[in-house]
């Protein structure tokens, strides 16, 4: 899944380095470092056996093929999800400038589709809530292996159609990507549920120690509270409907329009005022994603399910700016813990 | 499982070219950092069915091997290697885009046009790739990623990790070739030793490289003592840097390599004529 340089245009990449350079400025933020730089040490040790460990074949039973592990999901198990970010972009620096697996414009893009969402997305939220309490999960860990180079696949989809050097059609791409991927995912998850139970089993306190490696010394992370869960599950709803359930939308006019259509005969109103003629040409200039996709030249046929890159992005990009909102209204309407105490403190 | 020694001999060719001594090795190791990502940024901003126009751009490996003493051949070698995933992806535009574009005296399916970009692109960025690492080597890497402000944690997991991986791809071949052999000659792993094998070199690599560390603190390894020397950035970097980054920018918004061959073209038609 490594993208080679020769794929991507350098606005692409350059729009994904800054995203892996501000993650990574998030992360190195986040470590605690001791005096003997004991997280760099283990980190850079964990690195250097899942660089070796991807050259491991595995046989896949029944198949004749073989498969091999990613080290994502393993590095967020064994280091925590920042030191794990952290250690798999090293990992990825490493391949790309001596072995030419995955390039240094495509860099970004890498780290981002192989350790951004395994670290950031798969772990916390995908792995966290499904694993048991105090014991690592073989199911927890197939699924988050999965959903991550899920993830992982179609961001290299994405990436490529916007890139535009290569013209393979988004449907014939995404429909290549995410199968065989789905395979891998399975199989690397297996791999990795097999080397965290033998792990856990033979040493124990090389996977108690991820979570001690980003928390305050002496401070131990809260557990994660039903709100923490039910917003986790509302995440992936809302991107799995923006990203893929959008495509199914209907192409007829929703109940408003129906309705104006029957009293006006046009779903839209006509001979608007002056002021609604200039924003809305203000808008179709300025909108990057108008009618939720991507601007194109000439009308084509309408299909459904209508399959397409950026009804999926304008999904996903309006699902994130929702709950941006919503988070911000949320934060800026809560009120102040002082207050609420005072109020109780009165009434008792 | 022969992979891991191949690994191995890969590092070590490209430690051995870093070892040369020569002017472009002298350059500031960020100097021949930033004229790649340069290079990078102006070959990949070709449109996808450009071919003619990156032709001049094979100059820059040419040249700067020629000038840093380093050999092709290995590096040319290296590179064919990875090509063969970029057919994979390429091979498909053919088969879809059979659009006819004028071509010389004839037409050709930009498919095909298409699939020789993405060759050529991929062809010229992991040979300047290549070619970098072979210069900087990489000591020279750790320093050009100090030079450019990267946060030391990083550079000293790249620098902790690639010495770590040194050790690994030994003992790591070593019981490879010994699940081999035990196993009646089996190529790949088989599910019951999933967990256990990989599991048990974890361990023990962990344990070990602990054991370093360790080893190196009470002897007075201090992390942050850089593994090159500094270098301080001089008014040669700058020239080598400008210089090679004005003749990409040349080439690709003034096409100066297609108005020397017209200049050619028409002196050779004058001479005839």
């Amino acid at each position: 899944m490594h993208m080679a340089d020769a794929l991507i245009s350098p606005q692409v990449g350059a729009v994904m380095w800054t995203a892996t350079v501000a993650t990574g400025a998030y992360c190195i933020k986040k470590i605690q470092i001791d005096e003997h730089q004991q997280p760099i040490a283990l980190a850079g040790i964990l690195g250097a056996f899942v660089f070796a460990a991807q050259m491991i074949n595995f046989s896949i039973p029944g198949t004749g093929s073989s498969g091999h592990i990613g080290g994502g999901l393993l590095l967020a198990l064994l280091l925590g999800p920042h030191l794990g970010f952290l250690t798999m972009a090293a990992i990825l620096l490493i391949q790309a400038l001596f072995f030419a697996d995955g390039g240094l414009l495509s860099y970004g893009c890498n780290v981002f589709n192989l350790a951004f969402y395994t670290c950031f997305f798969a772990y916390p939220y995908i792995y966290k809530p499904l694993a048991a309490k105090g014991r690592a999960n073989k199911g927890a860990i197939i699924a988050s292996a999965v959903i991550g180079l899920q993830m992982g696949a179609f961001s290299v989809v994405l990436e490529t159609l916007f890139s535009g050097k290569t013209e393979l059609p988004f449907t014939a791409f995404v429909l290549l990507m995410q199968p065989i991927h789905l395979a891998i995912g399975i199989v690397e998850g297996l791999i990795t549920a097999a080397i965290v139970a033998y792990v856990e089993k033979t040493a124990p306190e090389l996977l108690n120690r991820s979570d001690s490696l980003h928390a305050e010394p002496g401070v131990q992370s809260p557990p994660r509270t039903v709100l923490q869960n039910i917003a986790a599950v509302f995440i992936v709803a809302t991107l799995l409907t923006g990203g893929v359930l959008s495509w199914f939308a209907s192409a007829h006019p929703d109940g408003l329009e129906w309705s104006i259509e029957g009293v006006t005969g046009s779903a839209e109103l006509e001979d608007p005022s002056p002021v609604h003629r200039f924003f809305s040409s203000l808008q179709n200039a300025l909108a990057p994603l108008p009618d939720y996709t991507f601007k194109q030249a000439g009308e084509a046929e309408e299909h459904w399910p209508a399959v397409d890159a950026g009804t999926s992005l304008s999904g996903i990009v309006g699902a994130v700016i929702t709950f941006m909102v919503v988070f911000l209204t949320g934060l800026a309407l809560k009120p102040k813990k002082g207050v609420i105490g005072s109020t109780s403190d009165t009434k008792a | 499982m022969v992979v891991l020694t191949k690994q191995e001999l890969q590092f070590r060719q490209f430690e051995t070219f870093a070892s040369i001594s020569s002017r472009v090795h002298r350059r500031h190791p960020a100097a021949p950092l930033l004229v790649t990502l340069v290079y990078l940024i102006i070959v990949t901003s070709y449109p996808p069915a450009a071919v003619i126009n990156l032709i001049p751009f094979i100059l820059f490996p040419l040249l700067l091997s020629r000038f840093a003493h380093i050999p092709l051949l290995p590096l040319l070698r290296s590179t064919l290697k990875v090509l063969p995933l970029l057919i994979i992806i390429g091979i498909l535009h053919p088969v879809l885009d059979t659009t006819p574009v004028p071509w010389g005296t004839g037409t050709i399916s930009r498919g095909w046009l298409v699939f020789a970009s993405i060759l050529l692109k991929g062809f010229l960025t992991i040979m300047a790739s290549f070619l970098m690492i072979s210069i900087l080597g990489f000591a020279g890497l750790e320093g050009a990623l100090k030079s450019l402000g990267i946060p030391p944690l990083f550079y000293m997991l790249v620098t902790t990790m690639y010495r770590y991986i040194m050790l690994l791809l030994e003992e790591l071949y070593r019981v490879l070739r010994a699940y081999e052999l035990r196993s009646g000659h089996k190529p790949n792993i088989d599910p019951t030793a999933w967990g256990s094998l990989p599991g048990g070199i974890l361990i023990r690599t962990y344990e070990q490289g602990l054991r370093i560390q360790h080893a190196m603190e009470l002897r007075g390894y201090n992390p942050h003592i850089p593994l090159g020397s500094t270098k301080a950035w001089t008014v040669g970097d700058t020239l080598f840097t400008v210089s090679w980054t004005a003749f990409f920018i040349a080439e690709k918004y003034f096409h100066f390599s297609a108005h020397i061959g017209t200049l050619f073209l028409h002196l050779v038609e004058q001479f005839h004529g």
